[in-house]
């Protein structure tokens, strides 16, 4: 069957969704945040954030059997885009200096859990 | 590259100038669903019910496209209370979706259509085939 669900060893995943799908040559990777996977832990600021969450997405693509390089399009939400979008964007640029998907960022009221401050999904071809 | 609105049976809601779903050779980009009945408008306060009659008009309208809502990759949630209300939209959503889930991104926005409102799903299925043969 070419429907998969992708999950990192060792990650305590007890939602009721796959932390990415890959179908045929899609991977959909679901809402990333800054957690730490395996322990669920998470800094407070922005760029460490936005690393781990960027982190989390590109394990779970090499999983999956591909890389950030082809992702084709990217949803960010920030729950202070005004404050924080340049500081998010400086860790975008480290792991996108080829090519560049095509992304939406939207500012929301907020996240699953107070201090959360980024999501981020994406959508790649496996190759 | 063929293109198809799909419709599903409760029919299409004047005051709404989108499409239910589209249907674009295999992939099925299902428009944002909240827990209002698709007749009346209506909609009851708690998140179950909320969840639980907006994944019933998504999987009216996948199974209108001829699929199934194991045919749904990715789905994105927009909840108007996170803390409150994620598990109890878990618990809703395992049921549709027990086996082989979907992907799935969920955050919290400031507000939806109307006051009392408190989630939003929409939807990208990818169908086999022959699903997209017979809708045509």
């Amino acid at each position: 069957m070419s429907r998969r669900s992708v999950f990192i060893d060792g990650a305590a995943h007890k939602l009721p969704f796959s932390p990415a799908l890959v179908w045929k040559d899609m991977v959909f990777v679901s809402g990333q945040v800054g957690k730490d996977p395996s322990t669920g832990a998470f800094e407070p600021d922005i760029a460490a954030q936005t690393r781990q969450a960027l982190r989390n997405a590109a394990q779970l693509l090499e999983l999956a059997g591909t890389s950030l390089d082809n992702t084709l399009q990217m949803s960010i939400y920030m729950t202070d885009m005004q404050g924080e979008f340049a500081a998010m964007n400086a860790v975008f640029r480290e792991f996108f200096t080829g090519r560049l998907p095509a992304r939406s960022t939207v500012g929301i009221s907020h996240l699953a859990v107070p201090g959360l401050k980024i999501e981020i999904d994406l959508t790649a071809s496996l190759d | 590259m063929s293109r198809r609105v799909i419709v599903p049976p409760t029919g299409l809601l004047p005051h709404r100038p989108y499409s239910p779903a589209v249907l674009a050779g295999n992939l099925l980009y299902v428009s944002g669903h909240t827990g209002s009945d698709p007749r009346t408008r209506e909609f009851e306060a708690g998140i179950e019910a909320q969840t639980r009659q907006a994944l019933t008009n998504i999987r009216d309208v996948v199974e209108a496209a001829g699929g199934t809502l194991e045919d749904i990759a990715k789905v994105n949630v927009f909840m108007v209370d996170m803390p409150s209300d994620f598990e109890g939209m878990n618990a809703v959503f395992r049921e549709f979706f027990p086996t082989s889930p979907p992907a799935r991104s969920t955050v919290g926005v400031s507000h939806l259509a109307r006051p009392g409102l408190r989630v939003e799903i929409e939807a990208v299925g990818v169908l086999p085939e022959r699903a997209h043969e017979a809708a045509r």
